[in-house]
């Protein structure tokens, strides 16, 4: 057991943490706000920081890293607002084709991803989802000319200007994923700006062709094997994008503290009137336990990738609830200037608007958990001393 | 960061647990399982902590010598964990965790020869006077008096919300011997025989229907002067001390997750259980992961004694406001039957009255051991 970050964790974060600091401020980021794709520049940044690659394989010249160091490099993008399609492209796509494409799909697809030639999107939700891990409506069927997908999909980050999309669909055998080539003309695309700054599409497939995701047959991963990656997938997006927004909400805990030391009133800083203090010290435990349950599910993620499904769950109402809470007092402590474009927390307010729902809410994920744990008995064993065997036996139960 | 478990961490894990199956009786689960107060009952806690002194494992914290184990943090927080998540009892902490350290660190050769003996042995049941009637959250006010007279001090005042004093035959208390200079510079430590002539223990009555609390006064009770700890008018530091140990001492995580046991119990059937109480139990339980990581992130990379800093109080807000999330739970659980209450302390075997005292009684957790406004303005120091 290690209850520190060890020194590859450190580094990633302290040069992420460096570059957006030199390269990203409020100001900067304005190129990519509500621009597809993101700033171009920003994006071949990220690339030669190696930060495209992270969590691929290192055989198509990726990092290989885990789910702490993803998150970490998140929570520094969550810091800074980053509106440029990381999570879409390499955490969510990236990692689809890394885990589930065929040797010639990885090839075709994750070396430019790595190298920032492209940017890729998943469309996974729909209508009606209060949690992503049902069976899809998006029917995926074979013709005589290939697979053809139908159905409506929502909420794609990034759709507009990816190369490739990712596309989760049920087939008579179970779930399957896609490759759809956004330039067809059989989808009917409604893009928009999105609360976060950046930029999604709703979708609507109309026996649109489409390329399995693996191999034609069911050997690779077989049908079982699609959903369950998916799912893995789906849980390190969810846990990703707790530890973005738990670096959103670190970065307005310190902006607030600063905010209230200066701002005069009744003729002394905010900051000493008690009931300011007691606000700001309850943001403040609130983003501790925030990054610890970033911290747990990811270390949990990384023992037993097949227990994701709890991980999310665990992490996103846990996060989710701390992040309402935050993003309110924020906005509250800074007064008008809370609810103004000139510093960034009304957008961090935003970030964390966009992140209470995707992916499912918090009160969703907890009654999946509460429900789930009352019937395994799993809430009552120690989260921390499980290690690997018990967290595996558990979870295929 | 990771938490593979290598092989002496899973060999000592298994070393605790074989010896819970070997010494935790079914009365001694059943008695902590009716402990609706703090700590269990002395005729559940003694027997309990006997077994563990027998196998060297009642005073992890102390040095080696004095019968310390030397494990690390981690060693601890397994230790602890098995032993709550299995329903062992409490160890009552008064003389364990509290009055052993203090003497252990500023005690005479004589006063450790006396009294750590008879804390490993059980054999003294110790309390902690300290709160006053006017000194709660602000201790430093305590105004009982200890007057000098010859060898002895002579004690008149009043001690309030003492806890087990009922059964204690032992008190460490803090009194005051001078009221010049600074409120904190007049204070000294003082251990003090229960059953000296004018101490009277007045039971006070509390909102779960559990009798822990006391009032003690003393009238002119002679207690002599070499059972003061430390030099005359320097007690703060020995209650600085006693406090900050107690900071690094206290895993709370497995008692909280075996509470949330107890209500489980209670829940409907998934099936039949409303979202509402099923998105509770959600919550509350990654609310309880959460705290345990953190709680073992920080007391993980700490030596015996040492004080994990300003991040105690975050943990101590955390387990009070926890413990009261989930009795709150419990009690909606059971919904209509939270109407029932205990004819007495003793009928623990009833879950619905059980956790209504429990319910009750956690109100308690965010005001004593420094109130949660006390613990939030703590916290803000550490930001401003």
């Amino acid at each position: 057991m290690n209850l520190t970050l060890t020194e590859e964790q450190a580094l990633i974060q302290a040069s992420a943490l460096d570059w957006l600091s030199s390269n990203y401020d409020f100001r900067q980021r304005e190129a990519g706000v509500h621009c597809d794709g993101g700033s171009r520049s920003a994006w071949q940044g990220f690339a030669d920081m190696g930060w495209l690659g992270l969590p691929l394989p290192e055989d198509v010249a990726g990092l290989a890293m885990g789910p702490s160091e993803v998150g970490l490099l998140m929570q520094a993008f969550g810091r800074h607002l980053v509106v440029e399609p990381w999570w879409a492209s390499v955490a969510q796509a990236g990692r689809l084709i890394a885990l589930a494409g065929t040797a010639d799909q990885q090839a075709e697809w994750l070396p430019p991803l790595i190298a920032g030639e492209l940017h890729l999107a998943l469309a996974h939700t729909e209508p009606g989802d209060r949690l992503p891990w049902a069976m899809r409506r998006t029917r995926a069927r074979q013709t005589e000319s290939g697979w053809r997908i139908s159905g409506e999909k929502r909420q794609v980050i990034a759709a507009v200007g990816a190369s490739c999309w990712i596309v989760s669909a049920a087939t008579e055998n179970g779930t399957q994923m896609f490759l759809v080539d956004p330039n067809r003309t059989e989808h009917r695309v409604d893009a928009y700006d999105t609360s976060a700054g950046g930029r999604a599409a709703d979708i609507i497939f109309e026996s649109t062709p489409a390329t399995l995701l693996g191999a034609d047959t069911a050997t690779q991963v077989g049908v079982d094997g699609a959903q369950t990656l998916l799912d893995q997938v789906l849980a390190e997006g969810l846990i990703a994008r707790a530890w973005e927004a738990t670096g959103a909400m670190q970065a307005a805990l310190e902006q607030t503290t600063k905010y209230t030391q200066q701002r005069r009133q009744f003729g002394q800083s905010l900051s000493q009137f008690q009931v300011v203090q007691h606000r700001l010290a309850e943001m403040a435990v609130h983003c501790v336990e925030a990054q610890a349950a970033c911290e747990l599910a990811s270390m949990r993620l990384a023992l037993a990738p097949c227990d994701g499904v709890d991980q999310a769950a665990y992490v996103k109402n846990k996060v989710a609830r701390a992040a309402r809470f935050v993003a309110q007092e924020a906005v509250q402590l800074h007064g008008a200037m809370g609810v103004c474009e000139e510093l960034p927390i009304a957008a961090t307010f935003r970030l964390l608007l966009a992140f209470s729902h995707e992916g499912g809410d918090a009160a969703s994920h907890a009654f999946h958990r509460g429900k789930t744990l009352t019937g395994t008995g799993d809430f009552a064993l120690s989260q921390t001393l499980r290690g690997r065997t018990a967290i595996m036996q558990s979870s295929t139960r | 960061m990771n938490l593979e478990i290598d092989y002496a961490e899973a060999a000592f894990r298994d070393e605790v647990r074989e010896f819970l199956a070997e010494h935790l009786t079914d009365e001694l689960r059943e008695g902590q399982a009716s402990t609706t107060g703090m700590y269990p009952p002395p005729e559940v806690s003694t027997p309990w902590q006997r077994a563990l002194q027998a196998k060297g494992w009642l005073v992890p914290l102390w040095p080696k010598e004095w019968g310390g184990t030397g494990w690390s943090a981690l060693q601890r927080f397994i230790f602890e964990t098995e032993c709550a998540l299995a329903g062992a009892p409490l160890v009552h902490p008064m003389g364990v965790r509290l009055v052993g350290p203090v003497i252990l660190r500023f005690g005479t050769q004589e006063q450790k020869l006396r009294y750590l003996p008879r804390v490993l042995s059980s054999e003294d049941y110790w309390c902690q006077g300290f709160s006053e009637p006017n000194a709660g959250s602000d201790l430093a006010s305590l105004s009982l008096r200890a007057r000098a007279d010859g060898s002895d001090y002579v004690l008149d005042g009043t001690k309030i919300w003492t806890s087990y004093a009922h059964h204690a035959n032992m008190m460490f208390a803090l009194v005051r011997t001078s009221t010049e200079g600074k409120k904190q510079q007049g204070i000294s430590f003082l251990l003090v025989d229960m059953t000296l002539p004018g101490i009277t223990v007045r039971p006070i009555a509390t909102i779960g229907g559990d009798h822990e609390v006391n009032e003690v006064h003393f009238e002119g009770v002679r207690v002599p002067q070499s059972e003061r700890v430390g030099e005359e008018n320097e007690g703060w530091e020995c209650a600085k001390y006693l406090l900050e140990f107690e900071r690094g001492a206290g895993i709370f995580s497995p008692r909280l997750r075996s509470q949330l046991k107890r209500v489980a119990k209670a829940m409907p059937a998934p099936s039949a259980a409303s979202e509402d109480l099923l998105r509770r139990f959600g919550e509350v339980t990654s609310d309880v992961d959460t705290f345990e990581w953190l709680e073992l992130r920080t007391m993980g990379g700490l030596a015996p004694g040492a004080n994990p800093g300003p991040v105690s109080s975050i943990l101590k807000l955390r387990a009070s406001r926890l413990k009261q999330a989930i009795g709150e739970l419990g009690v909606d659980a059971i919904g209509g039957d939270s109407l029932r209450w205990r004819r007495d302390p003793d009928d623990g075997r009833n879950t619905a009255a059980t956790l209504v005292s429990e319910y009750c009684n956690s109100r308690a957790y965010t005001i004593f051991g420094g109130a949660a406004e006390v613990q939030l303005g703590l916290i803000a120091r550490t930001l401003l």
